[in-house]
């Protein structure tokens, strides 16, 4: 009778006990999941939040999720907070019609009127990049690419006229689906942008809480964060509004 | 033209490593006027902290720099710009200003600023004033009042920035219109820009609207005109006029909000602040059952009014009873918001007989007054028939304001508030993390280096193809003139060469003019070709430059066997 190797055992051994406690795990995270759609349905929506937060900041990046946690705490008052997870789902899930409504309503919901106008040229000129989430433009580029170099492939093979037109046309889609993949890439690292949590935030000349007000802002309004010093953000709400907010008045993107 | 004059300058007991100054444009100025602070660093680009400022409100912020070249030396120089406005009158201090450059923080030094009424020489000041005020000092809770910002000018302004108060405590819609026109205050002749806006106080109990502020440059000539070839270029155009940047703001104004009395009626209070009538109609008094008519409520009158209720109506069971979206049309405007909200409700008659469908009743209050008002419509008394045959209801009940009867459609609009329902899918658990940077680099990377592997291998195997076509080309080429009846004995004999030869530099994949025996036999060898084909050929070559060199003469028996065997070899053997 051939003799089963002791390494090759414990192996297999490994192998089940990952995949019973990957399968445990998504058993867990399922229960905490529906518990939390339950308390939602009931009304109970801080113990809604507490479980939807237990998942997101297990690791699942989920632009449904997200939109949960955003219509969680919208129903508890808490816009600053709905708008953030609102404005994390955005990037996840841009399309969905369901997060496009409450977005907007949480929005309807705002005090502080945006003064640039700039963001609604950019929605013309670089629509795709809001109507695709991150993901899928990220996708899209290596798709496209990988098709463009099979027809280039195809083309050095049998060089028929057929292939070179299709390259022809799609270059430009590689070329523009790669530079927005790109630009998303260096967004996500150096362009950040955050939420006001607070009902009524001061922003201040300086890092310190007897720095001079300049203006106040308020929960749910959208600002980009341009520095970061001494527990203080330095925030841009618009061209000419600038200053020094507390971190945890507001929360990153 | 700026007149910027030092007045204080700091520099840190160390060697500096930067030279850092601070100084104002203004060191006397009155209440409400602006003075610009300047930070300078050479040298460096500094972060200036000005949490120490406790005596004026930073209005802006604005960030410039310059590079100056003396004596071949080149240096940088950045000034942070602060609009700062004094809040109390008196002797007041800008106290030293942290700046850190490069992680030292060095100091500025300390600056007085004299703030009084007093204040000789600001003639632009007086010819430029703005006011705020509002309609009703002591509103009731929910009561409209308008709020009025004038600015008076009888200089010429331009680049004119407004920053609305607060309105803490009010709901606030600007009137969008703006109205210009002229007055005269102190004996002057000014010119008024006004802007309105309503505001609905939200709360009982004491509020303060903060000073609205506008700042804007006022235009001066920079000289006065000498002749009219002057006065031309006198124009901003040209650069002929100057521009002096000034702060303007009002006075804080203090709202007592009273709370309302209590409602005497017994009709539930509608919420309503202002001055209102209500009104009714129905559009078919006599029906049969299954049969429907519309009943209209018009609330119309100026005040809160989109806050408006539908009125309080008994109707009878006889009827079901489908109530449409309110619709409204309410206008912002000089007697704050005005306008009408109709109400609209199906009735269908579920029983036949005479009935009376009673008033509709409305209590508001009358902030003029000072009083509740309860306001109602008619009563109307309604007769429904039996029907020879009972109407399905639910299938025939038709949208209320008698649009089925008149075909037209009618906008769709909203009757509620609130947010759609969570997604209670569980691949809400699927992470949806980005791909890193790395394997997105690697993906793109990837198919063009397989592009490129593709087109160098397809390459070196064409250039490889091309010598072995190109040479088998030639041998045809030399058999097809060989076979021609008028060549002579030597050149039947070259072609025979030059075709044997091309065809051995075709097996190799190679391409030459001409071979040695030895390299001949050597290349078919390394070719692998047999040993007999290799002796053969060689054989051949050696008849035919023995034939060649040793001037026999050709015959035409031999010539066909020269001419057959040496096909025979390149097609079968060497091809």
């Amino acid at each position: 009778m051939k003799r089963v190797r002791p390494a090759a055992i414990a192996g297999i051994l490994v192998l089940v006990i990952l995949l019973t406690g990957a399968g445990a795990m998504a058993a867990q995270q399922a229960r905490t999941f529906l518990s939390g759609v339950k308390a939602y349905d009931e009304g109970n929506y801080q113990q809604a939040i507490a479980s939807f937060l237990e998942l997101a900041e297990g690791g699942i990046q989920n632009g449904k999720l997200f939109y949960n946690l955003g219509n969680a705490y919208l129903k508890s008052n808490d816009l600053g907070h709905a708008v953030l997870w609102y404005e994390r789902a955005l990037r996840l899930i841009p399309g969905d019609p369901d997060l496009k409504f409450n977005y907007a309503y949480a929005a309807g919901l705002l005090k502080d009127k945006r003064e640039d106008s700039a963001p609604g040229i950019y929605r013309i000129l670089f629509f795709w990049k809001y109507l695709l989430s991150r993901g899928t433009v990220i996708w899209l580029a290596v798709g496209l690419n990988m098709v463009f170099w099979l027809f280039m492939i195809a083309r050095n093979i049998r060089r028929r006229r057929l292939l070179r037109h299709a390259c022809l046309v799609l270059a430009p889609f590689v070329m523009l689906f790669t530079l927005t993949a790109l630009y998303e890439y260096y967004a996500a690292a150096h362009m950040r942008q955050a939420v006001v949590l607070e009902d009524r935030v001061a922003v201040r000349s300086g890092f310190s809480e007897t720095a001079t007000e300049l203006f106040v802002l308020h929960a749910g309004t959208r600002v980009r964060v341009e520095q970061q010093r001494k527990g203080f953000w330095r925030i841009c709400f618009s061209a000419d509004k600038i200053g020094w907010i507390r971190q945890d008045a507001a929360g990153l993107i | 033209m700026w007149l910027f004059f030092a007045v204080g300058a700091a520099f840190p007991a160390a060697a500096p490593a930067a030279d850092i100054r601070a100084f104002v444009d203004r060191s006397r100025i009155g209440p409400g006027e602006s003075l610009h602070l300047t930070v300078a660093v050479s040298g460096g680009e500094g972060e200036v902290d000005t949490s120490a400022i406790k005596d004026f409100k930073i209005l802006s912020r604005g960030t410039s720099s310059s590079i100056q070249i003396v004596n071949g030396r080149t240096s940088r120089q950045v000034q942070t710009r602060f609009v700062l406005l004094p809040l109390k009158e008196g002797t007041l201090t800008i106290p030293p200003l942290q700046v850190t450059v490069d992680g030292r923080v060095q100091e500025t030094r300390e600056i007085s600023i004299t703030v009084a009424k007093d204040t000789s020489g600001r003639k632009s000041q007086r010819n430029l004033l703005v006011q705020g005020g509002v309609s009703n000092s002591t509103p009731y809770e929910g009561e409209q009042i308008l709020y009025r910002f004038k600015l008076l000018s009888a200089v010429k302004i331009a680049n004119a920035r407004f920053q609305e108060p607060q309105f803490e405590g009010f709901a606030a819609k600007q009137i969008e219109e703006t109205k210009t026109y002229q007055t005269v205050f102190e004996g002057r002749n000014f010119a008024v820009t006004e802007l309105a806006y309503i505001l609905v106080p939200l709360a009982a109990g004491s509020a303060v609207i903060d000073p609205a502020i506008l700042s804007c440059d006022i235009v001066k000539r920079r000289k006065p005109s000498r002749n009219s070839f002057d006065s031309f270029f006198d124009d901003s155009f040209f650069g002929g006029v100057a521009r002096e940047p000034v702060v303007l703001q009002t006075e804080p104004i203090a709202v007592t909000v009273q709370k309302l009395p209590e409602n005497p009626f017994e009709t539930r209070f509608s919420g309503l602040v202002g001055q209102f009538q209500v009104e009714a109609d129905i559009d078919n008094r006599n029906l049969k059952t299954g049969d429907s008519t519309t009943l209209t409520v018009s609330i119309t009158g100026s005040g809160n009014l989109m806050d408006a209720e539908r009125p309080e109506m008994e109707i009878p069971d006889a009827f079901k009873v489908y109530e449409d979206a309110p619709e409204a049309e309410i206008t912002p405007g000089d007697n704050g918001y005005s306008g009408h909200k109709t109400f609209r409700t199906a009735l269908v008659a579920v029983t036949p007989g005479r009935f009376e469908l009673p008033p509709g009743k409305l209590v508001y209050f009358d902030p003029q007054a000072e009083k509740y008002r309860r306001i109602a419509t008619g009563a109307f008394g309604l007769t429904v028939g039996s029907a020879d045959e009972p109407a399905d209801l639910n299938v025939a009940m038709p949208a209320a304001g008698k649009t089925e009867a008149r075909g037209n459609k009618q906008a769709v609009e909203f009757t509620g508030r609130d947010i759609l329902a969570l997604k209670e899918d569980l691949d809400a658990l699927t992470s949806q993390k980005p791909l890193p940077l790395i394997w997105f680099a690697l993906y793109l990377v990837l198919p063009a280096a397989s592009y490129l592997a593709v087109r160098t291998g397809a390459r070196l195997l064409r250039k490889e193809m091309t010598a072995r076509r190109k040479m088998m080309l030639r041998a045809e080429k030399a058999l097809k003139n060989a076979r021609k009846k008028e060549v002579s004995g030597e050149a039947f004999l070259a072609f025979l060469h030059r075709a044997l030869v091309a065809a051995i530099f075709a097996v190799n994949g190679s391409t030459g003019e001409s071979l040695t025996y030895l390299e001949a036999e050597k290349i078919m060898a390394e070719k692998g070709l047999s040993a007999d084909v290799v002796g053969r050929t060689v054989a051949l070559l050696k008849k035919i430059d023995s034939a060649k060199y040793g001037g026999r003469v050709l015959d035409q028996p031999l010539k066909a066997g020269l001419l057959a065997e040496t096909r025979q070899l390149i097609k079968r053997s060497l091809a």
